[in-house]
């Protein structure tokens, strides 16, 4: 089974290398002119139906050839046979003697069907010549002759053409043992099969043939037609000789190869012209995606191909079509929507810097008030460069991911830094931070510089979004491999709808004071991921947040510390 | 000249609104949409300075549910989406002009003048009323020729009355028009502002232009 299929792959592997080769022959160096698709397919087909054509008429040719042939050959048997069934039937039935014998094979061979006609025949004489009539061997060719090589009796044709009589004797001269054979004589430009059947003499014994020779003399005499060889017939071995000219079957044969010679050609004009237009209609949603994608540019993807086809690939190819160009729109969309963010987050500080100095010159100033300005100049640039530096870094956690330095270190100590750090700034706005983790050491692995940045980013959220009074809650546990830190605030929360596009770049939403989330998160989210982690968040309206950390734990090492 | 500024950033704010008061300008803050479109719903602004992206609602909706409820006070888009587009939306939602961040404070307080002149059918930047002249560029007030030093507040109030000349002006107009949202309506402060400017306005010359109309206001008469 498995071989079967093996071949079966081996002998698909091929027919497409040949195609593919074809079709690579026809398509010559990419550098020349490119071909017509629907020109290359209506050849192809044709080519491809012109060789099953020719293939398929061969082998029903010869088919039909070696058919009528073994059928000619069978009829020639079935003819032999029944003229030895009629020889041994007349001597059945008028006696076994010698004279009977030939006289059998003179009305078996040579007689005509008229014979018939003659009234004075009657009896088992007039049953047996009925029969012999209808064997329809009127127009066959019949040599009777002696293993010898002595003709006993012809048929009337044969005798008619003696010239044939040296052809059948070579004939002859082919027959071997008891089992009939076929020779093709020719002759000139005619062609005749003759089959050499052996036969055996049905007389019993032959002691009177001596006796018997004078009148069997006088009856070859009386007949013209009849010749009996002057070697006496005591052998009983003969061959009895049956040709037949092929011609019908040759011209059959050939008129049936002029039609598929004639009906070939035409039929590949047909196809040709069929596969061209059936190539056409395939390559129709071809023609409308590429009308489609001249349309689109990067000011309009809003283009679609129509998408109902007839055929299931094209389809699936307008389908896919489609969806690159959703997929582009979107990206478009998003590029064209995060740079006008950057546009919007980089100009606010320009506008400040660049108003607070055109006002501030609009009249003569204090010193003072020059210096609030200088102050607010250096703020605002300094924000400016927070914010490039913010892009480079998303940058090179979404392009450059091995510019970090991972190093393995314990999260709890790590978390307890970050706590003391973030209490302090908590502190301005009145606002308490409390802690909780375990009692052992986790370990992580990871770039400090970074993770210490990502909670950072979390709580300064926390302290923005929680009003005076309120509470963030850092929360450190570690199971299953993994190490969870919870930030917890009493904030104002995320609308449930919004909770998935937090982390989306300058993500803005309207309920934020100072509408842009920034890319606070979205980097938090970013420096996660790196460190094989995730953020998650899960929050209430006006009850609070609770954004969860997760990165994995190094356990394995850990334990042949504790080893150590 | 009373406006309002709807902006979200509070260092933008704050410089338009310094800036504008030394132009003699009575300026209102509102730091989101909402409020935003409560204050311009319910005082009769000038002018407005609309930022485009703020909290709560923003700035094309405040523009739209604006123009719908008939209010038709010029409002001028202050953006950083500058994008040909953006400008288009903009303008279509009813703004009157459009002025993308950053931007040159000359430039703001040109196009702010500019939303002011249609306003009034003389449309130039000095305002006349018999010999008292008003130069809306330099705030300059001569009469017969003889500049008259005044304090923005007698600036602006005077700027109120010249717009509005041979109309009775009530004090209800001149505190919507010439104080902003602070203004505390028990107190005498018009009074006081309106006997200072009648005295450098006209204490030295035959001619008197501003006159008490009992019970109802003031009216400026060439």
């Amino acid at each position: 089974m498995k071989r079967l299929k093996l071949f079966r792959d081996f002998i698909v592997g091929k027919i497409l290398l040949f195609f593919s080769r074809l079709l690579r022959r026809k398509s010559p160096r990419p550098s020349s002119v490119p071909h017509s698709l629907i020109l290359e397919i209506s050849l192809l087909y044709t080519i491809i139906l012109g060789i099953i054509l020719v293939v398929f008429s061969a082998v029903l040719y010869m088919m039909l050839s070696f058919t009528l042939f073994r059928e000619l050959d069978f009829e020639l048997k079935l003819k032999a046979q029944e003229i030895s069934q009629s020889i041994q039937s007349y001597v059945k039935i008028y006696g076994q003697t010698e004279d009977i014998f030939n006289t059998a094979v003179e009305k078996t061979i040579v007689q005509e069907a008229s014979s018939l006609k003659k009234w004075w025949i009657f009896g088992a004489e007039r049953r047996w010549l009925k029969l012999r009539t209808q064997m329809d061997i009127e127009k066959d060719y019949i040599n009777f002759l002696t293993s010898r090589e002595l003709s006993v009796a012809q048929s009337k044709n044969l005798l008619e053409e003696p010239e044939l009589g040296p052809y059948f004797l070579r004939a002859a001269r082919t027959a071997y043992g008891n089992r009939p054979n076929f020779y093709d004589l020719k002759f000139k430009d005619r062609k005749i099969r003759v089959i050499n059947y052996p036969f055996v003499s049905p007389l019993i014994e032959l002691p009177s043939s001596k006796q018997n020779s004078e009148t069997l003399a006088g009856i070859i005499d009386a007949s013209e037609s009849f010749r009996v060889g002057k070697e006496k017939l005591n052998n009983q071995r003969y061959i009895l000789q049956v040709g037949v000219s092929p011609q019908p079957i040759s011209l059959l044969l050939q008129n049936w190869l002029h039609y598929i010679v004639v009906s070939i050609p035409v039929v590949l004009v047909l196809a040709s012209f069929a596969g061209g237009v059936l190539a056409l209609r395939i390559l129709q949603p071809v023609e409308e995606i590429t009308n489609t994608a001249r349309n689109i540019s990067e000011q309009d993807l809003s283009a679609r191909v129509q998408s109902q086809h007839y055929y299931k690939e094209m389809n699936k190819l307008t389908d896919a079509f489609n969806d690159m160009i959703a997929r582009l729109e979107k990206s478009f969309k998003h590029i064209g929507e995060f740079s006008s963010h950057v546009a919007h987050e980089l100009k606010t500080p320009l506008t400040i810097i660049k108003g607070e100095i055109e006002v501030s010159l609009m009249e003569e100033r204090r010193e003072e008030e020059y210096r609030r300005v200088m102050n607010i100049a250096l703020e605002e640039v300094d924000r400016m460069l927070r914010t490039i530096d913010d892009l480079l870094l998303l940058a090179r956690l979404d392009y450059q991911p091995g510019s970090f330095h991972f190093g393995e270190f314990d999260f709890v100590g790590f978390m307890r830094e970050v706590y003391s750090q973030s209490k302090v700034l908590a502190r301005k706005r009145k606002i308490q931070v409390k802690a909780q983790w375990p009692a052992e050491r986790l370990l992580v692995k990871g770039d400090q510089l970074h993770l210490r940045r990502l909670f950072f980013n979390l709580i300064d959220n926390a302290i923005k979004f929680t009003p005076s009074g309120g509470e963030i809650e850092i929360q450190v546990t570690g199971d299953k491999g993994a190490v969870r830190c919870a930030v917890r605030d009493t904030g104002v929360g995320i609308a449930a709808e919004n909770l998935e596009k937090i982390f989306e770049r300058f993500f803005y939403a309207n309920s934020f004071p100072g509408g842009s989330m920034g890319l606070g998160l979205s980097m938090a989210k970013a420096i996660a991921k790196i460190h094989q982690g995730d953020i998650k968040v899960e929050s209430a309206l006006n009850r609070g947040s609770t954004f969860t950390v997760t990165l994995p734990m190094e356990k394995i090492e850990w334990r042949e510390k504790i080893g150590k | 000249m009373r406006i309002l500024i709807v902006e979200d950033e509070q260092r933008i704010a704050n410089f338009i609104k310094r800036g504008l008061k030394e132009k003699q300008y009575v300026v209102d803050l509102a730091p989101d949409g909402e409020e935003g479109l409560y204050l311009a719903e319910s005082n009769p602004y000038d002018l407005i300075l609309l930022d485009l992206m703020l909290p709560k609602k923003d700035g094309m909706t405040i523009c739209r549910e604006l123009r719908q409820k008939k209010i038709k006070t010029p409002i001028l888009m202050l953006t950083a989406r500058d994008a040909v587009r953006d400008r288009i939306h903009g303008l279509d939602a009813g703004a009157d002009d459009y002025l993308s961040k950053p931007f040159a404070f000359g430039e703001l307080l040109a196009r702010i003048r500019a939303l002011l002149r249609r306003q009034r059918p003389a449309a130039n930047d000095i305002l006349q009323v018999a010999d008292l002249e008003l130069n809306q560029l330099n705030h300059e007030v001569r009469r017969n020729s003889k500049r008259i030093e005044l304090t923005s507040k007698e600036y602006a109030l005077l700027e109120y009355l010249m717009l509005n000349a041979n109309q009775i002006v009530t004090r209800t107009m001149i505190s919507e028009h010439v104080w902003n949202e602070d203004f505390d309506s028990f107190t005498n402060v018009i009074d006081v502002h309106m006997a200072n400017l009648r005295r450098k306005i006209d204490k030295d010359f035959k001619k008197e232009l501003i006159h008490t109309k009992r019970g109802s206001g003031y009216i400026l008469k060439g």
